[in-house]
């Protein structure tokens, strides 16, 4: 079988590797995931402007305000496409219907204490629907990118978002046995109750940010990268103080998927902001824009850090999402703000 | 206290329809600003049932196990140069024209069905259309990493993207999915998931597909048969997504009814090239392009499908005779005219070879001894000079050459119809690319039509246009002169 392989691969010999325009592309040699990822968008030539946005192409760059030379030049860090994708979701998917096996076998959510149990429900099921709008959003962020592989990150994300929306469902449905009213009850919360007000007028304004490298930055650097280390980090801690491992069994995978978009998302400010000077001051004002709102946002929502029995402050655990996430990821790493303050009612130390 | 008893369809509503909420923070027309303005009403968005229930559980899951499966073949038949199992490389030529047309299709929905995703307003079709905009991503992708098997050793295939954007050819099916893209979501649904899938992509990957086995070219059989699965659900989706607006309001059934008559056309126009490959192109014959007209679009679609839409008030798309009439002559025509332009094309076409002939005769019965035969049997004259001097003129509406014949007078009598709008004189192939620019002439008036544009000298000086095109050298000429030609011949004796 080799022999058959090697005197045919030397008797006929390829005439080129890949695609001429695979030249474009600044890498030393294309990988799968640059074949099937570089320079699929359309650039030139449209025959019509859209009849609901006639100044703009089908594709233009002018659709958000951060500019860049060659938005083609983007990689994943992941490089995911589209089997890639699949095959780690689907492993990602396995381990969580793992976790669900475990917690049948093990009673996690039967056994969960009580308290707790009222800790999970004024929150995970309100999530839900958090994390959804998410995805509506990040419908728009795939449509409007520019070049395939930004939009790729974009589609998978909004594609994971449905899919945490799913996990959260599943979680809540686990403890039904214990809260029969829970998904109702937290979709009249995440309408009513005023601890959620702030996070669902912020969420229902990302659904409407046209913008969308705001969209992008405003979910992946300031929004998530609170809300996720305060529900799945910090809670995370207080579940297992409370002995609620059905809780904290799920998080990782919250987590997992945080850190995905967070890792696409700073490799594409990093670009963004090498490119050319300017970024620097618009993605600024998209931080300075969203990031005090979620700041407040997450205020409102600390009062359910009060609710299990083993409580701990609040404003501890946002205090720590702000030190161990957001300061060295916007200070740090990426630069782009110097300093991070929350209201005036309390101080960071 | 027993676990709570759901049926499959309450708890798929809980994992897809449950998450979505009326926002309060911002009006429901700043949330979805692009619903209301084709007209369309739907009174009850939560009325519209799922077309299909997959979580994203089981999505990444099945759809992992395809891509194993798939990319397993792929890589298969690259390591055992698969290529040369085929029975001829002319079959090539056919795999040319798909992929400088469909990767940049495939990718066009890929992106359209976001939008649709996001804009219209039914959490049953949103997340039927993200769901789909992922099985598009998925097309374009393995279909660029499997056509690269044949980029390594054949022409007309290493600059797909520029073919798909530059050239006059393809701007036939470049125009269609910007069409859709550039309409409301309405229409783009309408456009794509029934126009082009329910009624039209049997046509490309059952057909097609079965012809690409028959000339064991395992490659586009591995993709179309991969594809189709996805299909299944796409055509789910257009079928619903249509009765749904049929369903909710009598005020929608004329809009939806013009949707219907402009995309049937449009995509019957557009797989003109369709019969040609398997008329034509295919060494090995499955069925003709009247056998599969036949079958797909009159039976299934023309007397199956409207058929069921009757009792709502919809009738057969405008000038479906037409398409009926027209499917004894349309493959000729097309292959007439592209064997006269080898000189700018990125595929060899051919004249049919004897073999080829008695095929054609067999399967025309009424048409080719009388007419078409002896086409080609006048371009046997030694002093016919093949290349056809200059471009072709092209529709305005879609975009191939005109050469379609007056309904009724096939070879002998090309249909030319003309609008004015603005002062300005537009040409058309048919009443049914009229019909569509006259419906809407500042839309259509826009079209970048590629001789024009090479006139007015977009496109870069003349003597370079092969190479703006993305064009080599040796893409281009006739099939049986071809380098493309000798080194299948070459090779395959190698390896035997």
């Amino acid at each position: 079988m080799a022999n058959y392989t090697q005197v045919g691969s030397e008797a006929i010999k390829p005439i080129r590797k890949t695609y001429s325009y695979m030249s474009g592309l600044k890498v030393k040699r294309p990988t799968t995931y640059d074949e099937c990822t570089y320079n699929l968008e359309p650039k030139e030539n449209f025959h019509y402007k859209p009849i609901w946005n006639p100044e703009l192409n089908i594709f233009d760059e002018r659709r958000t305000r951060v500019k860049c030379e060659d938005w083609e030049q983007f990689r994943d860090p992941s490089k995911f496409y589209y089997a890639t994708y699949c095959y780690n979701r689907a492993d990602f998917q396995s381990r969580i219907k793992g976790q669900f096996e475990a917690a049948d076998r093990y009673g996690w959510f039967e056994k969960m204490d009580p308290a707790f149990i009222d800790t999970v429900r004024e929150f995970l099921p309100v999530l839900r629907h958090f994390v959804f709008g998410e995805s509506v959003a990040f419908m728009h962020v795939g449509r409007t990118a520019v070049g395939t592989a930004i939009e790729q990150c974009a589609t998978y994300q909004c594609y994971d978002e449905l899919g945490t929306a799913q996990l959260l469902t599943r979680i809540c449905l686990g403890l039904e046995e214990q809260v029969p009213s829970i998904l109702q009850d937290g979709k009249q919360k995440w309408m009513e109750d005023e601890k959620f007000l702030k996070l669902r007028a912020l969420t229902e304004r990302l659904m409407v940010t046209w913008d969308w490298a705001e969209a992008l930055i405003a979910t992946n650097l300031v929004l998530d990268s609170i809300v996720y280390p305060l529900f799945f980090e910090e809670m995370t801690a207080v579940a297992m103080e409370n002995g609620a491992i059905g809780y904290a069994a799920f998080s990782q995978f919250l987590m997992e998927m945080y850190e995905y978009e967070k890792s696409y998302t700073t490799a594409l400010v990093k670009m963004l902001l090498a490119d050319r000077p300017e970024n620097k001051e618009v993605i600024q004002s998209y931080i300075k824009k969203w990031l005090p709102e979620v700041i407040e946002a997450a205020e409102e929502m600390l009062p359910v850090f009060d609710l299990p029995r083993k409580a701990i402050d609040g404003k501890l655990a946002l205090e720590n999402v702000l030190e161990k996430h957001v300061k060295p990821l916007l200070i740090d790493e990426l630069q782009i703000v110097s300093s991070i303050q929350t209201r005036q009612v309390w101080e960071v130390k | 206290m027993a676990k709570k008893k759901r049926g499959l369809k309450e708890e798929y509503n809980l994992l897809t329809r449950d998450l979505d909420w009326d926002p309060t923070f911002v009006t429901r027309e700043e949330m979805y600003p692009y619903t209301d303005f084709e007209g369309i009403k739907i009174h009850n968005w939560n009325n519209l049932e799922d077309p299909f229930r997959v979580t994203v559980e089981s999505y990444v899951r099945i759809q992992g196990e395809k891509e194993r499966k798939f990319h397993a073949i792929r890589e298969n038949i690259d390591l055992l140069q698969g290529q040369l199992d085929m029975t001829d490389a002319r079959w090539l030529e056919a795999m040319k024209i798909f992929s400088s047309v469909a990767l940049n299709g495939e990718y066009n929905a890929h992106r359209l069905f976001q939008f649709i995703a996001r804009h219209v307003p039914s959490p049953a079709i949103r997340f039927a259309a993200i769901t789909q905009s992922v099985d598009e991503l998925r097309h374009v992708q393995n279909e660029v990493l499997l056509f690269n098997n044949y980029n390594k050793y054949y022409q007309g295939f290493h600059d797909w993207k520029n073919y798909a954007h530059r050239h006059w050819l393809t701007s036939v099916v470049k125009s269609f999915f910007e069409d859709a893209q550039s309409a409301g979501p309405f229409e783009a649904l309408v456009a794509i998931a029934f126009g082009f899938e329910v009624a039209f992509t049997n046509l490309l990957f059952v057909t097609m597909g079965a012809t690409a086995v028959a000339n064991r070219d395992q490659s586009y059989g591995a993709v179309s048969f991969t594809t189709q699965s996805d299909e299944s659900r796409h055509m789910t989706l257009g079928m619903m997504a249509l009765r749904a607006m049929i369903e909710e309001d009598p005020d929608n059934i004329p809009i939806v009814q013009k949707f219907l008559d402009k995309w049937f056309w449009k995509a019957y126009r557009a797989f003109t090239v369709v019969g040609y490959i398997l008329d034509y192109i295919a060494p090995k014959k499955v069925m003709s392009w009247k056998e599969a007209y036949e079958m797909y679009i009159e039976d299934q679609v023309l007397n199956g499908l409207f058929k069921d839409l009757e009792v709502y008030g919809i009738r057969k798309p405008k000038y479906w005779e037409q398409t009926v009439q027209e499917k004894e002559h349309n493959s000729h025509i097309a292959a007439l005219v592209l064997y006269r332009l080898p000189h700018v094309l990125y595929f060899h076409p051919f004249a049919p070879t004897e073999e080829d002939k008695k095929w054609l005769a067999e399967k025309y019965p009424e048409s080719w001894e009388n007419i078409w035969s002896k086409k080609w049997e006048a371009f046997e004259d030694p002093n016919f000079d093949r290349l056809y001097p200059g471009l072709p003129m092209v529709c305005q509406t879609c975009q191939y050459p005109m050469f379609f014949d007056e309904p009724g007078q096939p070879g002998f009598n090309t249909a030319f119809r003309t609008s004015e709008h603005e002062g300005e004189v537009y040409h058309f192939c048919s009443d049914g690319c009229k019909d569509i620019f006259d419906d809407e002439p500042d839309k259509i008036k826009q079209a970048w039509l590629p001789p024009h544009e090479i006139f007015k000298g977009t496109c870069g000086p003349a003597e370079d246009l092969a190479n703006y095109w993305g064009m080599e050298p040796e893409d281009g000429g006739d099939y049986y002169e071809s380098v493309d030609h000798q080194n299948f011949e070459k090779w395959k004796k190698v390896r035997a």
